[in-house]
């Protein structure tokens, strides 16, 4: 049992997963930075920041329904934390053993944007309310993709019957080769850097919140110190969580037997991942909410549905 | 997409184009309008800088026998126009940039200058005396005789020049 | 306790201002050479998240309610900086109908960068100032 809370706690939940996320979110910016050809901040600088913010005075607006106002921000950090107990880390940690992680993953995906929608709406700013709007409609969409990529995973490494468990993904790929070197899955490894940057909010979605042209922080807009705070630490989770689930579907890969080994490997993977985003976000500009729609409803929709019709048709024996 | 791809790539390879100032050399260029300087042996208290500064940073008041100049700078607006209107060329703006300072010496961010009556050679009285500069913009050649007005009360130039030309 | 002064949030708010001193600010920002964000400083949306205050512009009649109530919206501990010689003293527009005087009337400032504009150097002087003075009032709060 005492495994288990150290497990939830330390590593690799509570402590590890947001120490490595924080940096990940200073690495971004200096990234960008060094891209625009500026210097940028230095890398702990957002620890100082989230430190920062637990030391300034709570402000409530008038208007703002109290109790959720304040509590929101929890549903996101404590779906991101439970999640990061249960999802096994290639080579690393084991796992909850639980047989079906999948459908586990693809509800908790969807809560840092439900505490979003709560917190946002709950403050009575008309900022708030335009920035809420534009995220149900991106939620919408991106949600699909997630759970069509996840589906014609799960279909093709059981062979017809889907497989949820996210241990037996790894050990299908670890014995018959992963899946990024699968032509049948390379649409789908675009949709999902697609969706990797819809569900952060970088550009070129970067619509709802921190768009400094019309909503300036969007649904964050009236928070200020502790709920500003979790709302970053939650951010900083959902970048680890998405790389390990990056590299659970397309590319679990270990290079020896020993932990600590692995634990560096899954580390350098995670610096590649963020930094591949950067480049991105410092290259595009961003889209307006109707053609950012349009384009999240077409494009990443087609190409997963590419790779089921690809995954049925090998299932069945037809390639 | 590609265009700004081009000019990111040129960034990684050439390094930041930041200047270092907190922490290294700056540049500044030679002819900024920065803190002004009066130099109080060219300056005449003549008032010209006061009445053209259109924010009133300059004042001139006197003391006893001496003409006191304060500029306050937190409310001069940098515009060069006492420097232009000067007719010895007394008041001057230099490159200085640094103006950041705090409210507690708010009121004390001022320069000052002293320019002092001059006591006459013949009959002791103070009174102003024109400075060098000013003799060279309004007389073509500066001889001895000219070079008396720097000594010399506006009542004994008078005689002075009397005794000169009808003696 | 001083590691805390090494991250400060910037919010502006320009009252009436002719737009120099904005433009300055917004170099120290965003442009590579003079950049503001290797201090630690990033420019927030919203006064709420905000530590470091920046005033541009003599306080015009039109636009005082809105500066009082940014003024109100601020958590404390703050710390407010004059950018310009018009908050300061109002500069060459003293004495006129429209103005509704210095920034002084209205809270208590802590730094003043007079200039007109003042040069992106002496901005980034005047914010280390405001950086000493927050970790005072830090100090004085706990």
């Amino acid at each position: 049992m005492s495994a288990n809370i150290i497990h939830f706690l330390i590593f690799p939940g509570g402590l590890f997963a947001l120490a490595l996320g924080i940096f990940m979110l200073s690495l971004e910016r200096i990234v960008v930075a060094r891209l625009q050809g500026r210097v940028g901040p230095p890398i702990y600088q957002n620890f100082i920041d989230v430190v920062k913010l637990f030391n300034k005075e709570i402000l409530i607006p008038k208007d703002a329904k109290e109790s959720v106002f304040k509590y929101a921000p929890l549903i996101g950090f404590a779906g991101m934390l439970a999640m990061l107990y249960f999802i096994p880390i290639p080579g690393v940690y084991e796992g909850s053993g639980v047989n079906s992680d999948l459908i586990l993953l693809i509800y908790v995906m969807a809560l840092p944007a439900i505490a979003h929608i709560l917190g946002g709406g709950a403050s009575s700013s008309p900022y708030a309310a335009i920035a809420v709007n534009r995220e149900l409609k991106l939620m919408l969409v991106y949600e699909m993709v997630f759970v069509i990529i996840a589906f014609s995973i799960a279909l093709y490494v059981g062979h017809g019957d889907a497989v949820f468990s996210l241990k037996k993904i790894m050990q299908y790929q670890q014995t018959h080769g992963s899946f990024l070197l699968d032509w049948k899955f390379w649409p789908a490894v675009i949709a999902f850097v697609i969706f990797v940057l819809a569900t952060l909010e970088l550009p070129p979605f970067q619509i709802a919140h921190h768009n400094d042209a019309d909503v300036m922080d969007g649904f964050l807009i009236e928070h200020s110190s502790i709920p500003l705070a979790i709302y970053e630490m939650t951010d900083a989770l959902k970048i680890v969580l998405l790389s390990i689930v990056f590299q659970i579907f397309f590319f679990p890969v270990v290079i020896a037997d020993d932990a600590m080994l692995n634990l560096l490997w899954f580390i350098a993977k995670t610096v590649v991942f963020v930094m591949f985003f950067s480049l991105i976000h410092a290259i595009l500009p961003s889209y307006r909410i109707d053609q950012a729609f349009k384009f999240l409803l077409i494009v990443p929709t087609t190409l997963s549905l590419i790779t089921l019709v690809l995954v049925i048709l090998s299932v069945k024996g037809l390639i | 997409m590609s265009g700004f791809l081009k000019i990111a790539i040129r960034n990684l390879l050439k390094g930041p184009t930041t200047d270092p100032y907190p922490f290294g050399p700056t540049f500044i260029p030679d002819k900024l309008r920065g803190k002004l300087k009066v130099d109080a042996k060219a300056c005449t208290a003549c008032g010209t800088c006061e009445e053209v500064c259109p924010s009133g940073a300059i004042h001139i008041t006197k003391n006893e026998n001496v003409y006191v100049h304060t500029t306050w700078y937190n409310t001069c607006c940098f515009c060069g126009n006492c420097e232009f209107f000067c007719p010895t060329g007394a008041i001057k703006l230099t490159n200085d940039f640094h103006t950041a300072n705090t409210e507690a010496e708010k009121f004390k961010f001022i320069t000052v200058a002293a320019v002092p009556e001059v006591k006459c050679e013949k009959c002791g009285e103070y009174f102003m005396a024109p400075s060098y500069e000013l003799l060279k913009r309004a007389y073509p050649h500066v001889n001895e005789s000219i070079e008396k007005f720097l000594t010399l009360c506006p009542k004994c130039r008078q005689k002075d020049a009397f005794e000169r030309l009808h003696k | 306790m001083s590691i805390i002064t090494r991250s400060p949030f910037l919010f502006r708010i320009n009252t009436g201002s002719c737009n120099g001193c904005d433009v300055e600010l917004a170099t120290t920002a965003m442009i590579p050479r003079y950049d503001v964000e290797r201090l630690g400083c990033r420019y927030t949306g919203s006064p709420k998240h905000a530590d470091i205050l920046l005033v541009t512009g003599p306080i015009t009649a039109r636009s005082k309610p809105y500066l009082l109530e940014v003024l109100d919206e601020l958590p404390n501990p703050f710390v407010v900086v004059a950018v310009g010689t018009c908050p300061t003293s109002c500069g060459i527009f003293r004495d006129s109908y429209a103005i509704e005087g210095p920034l002084d009337r209205y809270v208590k400032v802590d730094v003043n960068v007079p200039g007109c504009p003042p040069r992106p150097q002496a901005i980034i002087d005047g914010v280390a100032k405001a950086l000493e003075i927050w970790k005072q009032k830090i100090r004085d709060m706990k």
